[in-house]
């Protein structure tokens, strides 16, 4: 197990747990996962269908509660948050990326990557526009700013939505499965994006895949079984 | 502070779910047509025959005609009429306030009366009322409605009355007979009353009373007739809320009138001469129900009362469906950092911004109905309380979406509602969880 308990976590789980009642009795999704992940960590979260690695990220970015454990970003624990801190904490602390996009449908890639930056006050509106334009430029979608969602593959969606990920500048971009719906060739480019984004910005990232030749793009590979970390490694690039 | 950009998110959602948005409004703008119709019809059958022009329980005034006025009348119908429009009736109210009555020394209460001041100013005044008895040395007295209803009059009954001689000496008792209804140049109703011993010289009038009331006796008349005509136009642009305050008598075509009821606070543009509805006759909810029960229409009123709950829980619910359905949305936006006051802020806009077009659809629709079937004619009072509970419901209906919106975004599990799944606590919409200091201080910018 990798421990490196003398630096400081951007984001780190004690104790992790979430169950769910179900007919068959208590299931655990993930059970007392400790994870601590380093500014800078390009983290790949590997396992199995069923194997709580999902689970585990929405806990850690605070779209789910956790049933025990807790979850710190930046030594603030997320649970006693209030409804105000939760909020500004998914604006400006962490950036998400989904399977399915999750762009919205009627506001242009220009805007959904402007959307994370309506709520922050260190741009002026135009700064804004600058900052949405520079972003899809740095995802190479730089001419396709006024298209809608509709209007774009697969790929150029998950790169508007690393774009938006990345808007407030976070402290960690939380990826799930960002090419599992996609074919080879846009997943590659999307992970380009990524590891484009981890070593010109030091941008911390972690990654769900269940796909081995995604992960090996990661710098860290921790792998889940039943809910619990079974393996956590470095890799070299 | 929120940005234009917030706005235009606002702006980009109802157009993306205007569907929905386009369902809400036409719900609401039926129902408000259905509701409004219903209401009068409601209104009409509660008020027939108690409010009828032979009961005169209207809001009048009363007028007192002296014989010089009557030996006036070449054509007792339509001569009245016309007397009554160009007699300067509010100049003699003035007059009889300031001048008769301070020779009173009783007084049991005043009321209100419009008057015409010496340069031709609208002035209000009181009319002073000395122990149901009043006193007049001019041709006429008007008084306001307050009056009529205190002494429950009505066509054919005697009042004691007297009235000082034009020589200024002591008054004269006699009974003034109420013969019926004449239209004042501002168009409100008023009591005609004659010396019961000048009743005789009137001996040609129509005995009944109908041929005295205005409309029959306006119709006889073709000037009134196109005045009718084009007066039937005004209540397709008024109020559907108010489509019983009668148009009948308004000088659409007299500037002079527009002049001084715009001075009154009438309504601008060609609408100035419109009488408000403080002349109508207004009903408490007591009233409301004592008609009811006296009308015999607790069927109708009752058909009301289900239908506004029907009509309430049905938009409540397409609301609710219609916010649900935005559930993952919702739940991105408080993935990406809205806060939950903000959602619920957006819903709040939209779907006033739909109350208020459902309404104006429906109070168009409404009075566009009401003209067709005439029903400007039917004057039975303002439907206060249809107002108010239509109001409520329009409130009831904005809140809820937006708090339903703002619980959907607070929930601790965004996940379940990226994927869509309708978990929800529905004692959260009623349970009050305290926010901190400045939840609300820091809006979307």
């Amino acid at each position: 197990m990798k421990e490196k308990e003398n630096s400081t976590a951007v984001l780190e789980a004690r104790q992790l747990t979430k169950s769910y009642d179900t007919a068959a009795g208590e299931v655990r999704a993930v059970d007392r996962v400790d994870l601590r992940i380093e500014k800078g960590d390009f983290l790949a979260l590997m396992g199995p269908s069923g194997s709580g690695k999902t689970t585990l990220l929405s806990m850690l970015g605070a779209l789910e509660p956790p049933t025990e454990g807790q979850v710190m970003l930046r030594d603030r624990e997320i649970g006693k948050m209030t409804e105000r801190e939760l909020a500004q904490l998914r604006r400006f602390d962490i950036g998400f990326v989904f399977q399915s996009f999750y762009l919205v449908d009627h506001l242009t890639a220009q805007e959904n990557v402007r959307f994370p930056l309506g709520f922050n006050k260190d741009y002026s509106p135009d700064e804004k526009e600058q900052r949405a334009s520079e972003l899809l430029r740095m995802v190479g979608l730089e001419d396709r700013s006024d298209h809608f969602p509709r209007q774009l593959s697969g790929g150029e969606k998950q790169r508007v939505a690393i774009a938006r990920a990345l808007a407030n500048s976070p402290a960690v971009v939380l990826a799930d499965e960002p090419t599992g719906n996609l074919d080879q060739e846009s997943g590659d480019s999307v992970m380009e994006a990524f590891e484009d984004l981890h070593q010109r910005l030091g941008q911390t990232v972690v990654m769900v895949t269940h796909d081995p030749l995604v992960a090996q793009r990661a710098r860290r590979v921790v792998r889940l079984k039943s809910g619990r970390v079974v393996e956590d490694q470095e890799q070299t690039g | 502070m929120n940005d234009r950009w917030y706005y235009r998110l606002i702006n980009r959602e109802w157009k993306a779910n205007r569907v929905a948005h386009l369902l809400v409004i036409a719900v609401l703008a039926l129902t408000l047509v259905l509701y409004g119709f219903y209401g009068l019809w409601g209104e009409q059958a509660a008020t027939e025959g108690t409010y009828s022009t032979d009961r005169l329980d209207l809001p009048s005034r009363i007028m007192v005609f002296y014989p010089e006025w009557t030996s006036r009348l070449s054509h007792p119908g339509f001569a009245l009429q016309e007397m009554v429009r160009e007699s300067r009736v509010q100049r003699l109210v003035h007059h009889a306030s300031t001048g008769l009555f301070s020779r009173i020394s009783t007084e049991v209460g005043t009321v209100d009366a419009w008057g015409l001041d010496t340069d031709d100013s609208m002035i209000r005044t009181g009319v002073r009322i000395a122990e149901g008895e009043w006193l007049s040395d001019s041709d006429d007295i008007i008084l306001t409605c307050d009056l009529a209803e205190r002494l429950q009059v009505q066509v054919g009954d005697a009042l004691p009355l007297k009235h000082l001689p034009s020589d200024g000496g002591e008054p004269v008792g006699g009974e003034f007979v109420v013969r019926g209804v004449a239209e004042s140049r501002d168009g409100v109703e008023q009591l005609v009353m004659f010396p019961r011993d000048v009743l005789a010289s009137l001996a040609d009038m129509p005995s009944h009373n109908a041929a005295w009331l205005w409309p029959e006796t306006r119709m006889r008349n073709p000037t009134q007739q196109v005045k009718s005509a084009l007066q039937s136009l005004l209540p397709r642009v008024r109020s559907p809320l108010y489509p019983y305050s009668h148009a009948a008598g308004d000088d659409v075509d007299n500037p002079s009138d527009h002049e001084i009821l715009g001075r009154m606070g009438g309504l601008p543009g060609p609408f100035l001469n419109r009488v408000e509805p403080t002349y109508l006759y207004r009903r408490s909810v007591g009233d409301h129900l004592a008609s009811v029960s006296r009308g015999g229409v607790v069927t109708v009123s009752g058909l009301i009362g289900l239908m506004f709950i029907v009509v309430a829980v049905a938009l409540t619910i397409t609301v609710l469906i219609m916010v649900l359905d935005r559930q993952t949305t919702i739940g991105l936006y408080a993935t990406l950092g809205m806060k939950p006051s903000d959602i619920g802020n957006m819903f709040r806009v939209q779907l006033i911004f739909d109350s208020l077009v459902g309404t104006t659809l429906g109070a168009a629709a409404l009075a566009v109905l009401l003209s067709v079937m005439g029903a400007q004619e039917a004057i039975t009072g303002v439907p206060t309380l249809t107002a108010v509970l239509w109001l409520a419901l329009q409130v009831v209906l904005v809140l809820w979406g937006a708090r339903v919106a703002t619980v959907l975004s607070g929930s601790s599990d965004l996940r379940a509602h990226l994927r869509g799944d309708t978990d929800f606590d529905w004692w959260s919409l009623v349970r009050i969880t305290p926010q901190p200091a400045g939840e609300d201080a820091e809006g979307v910018e």
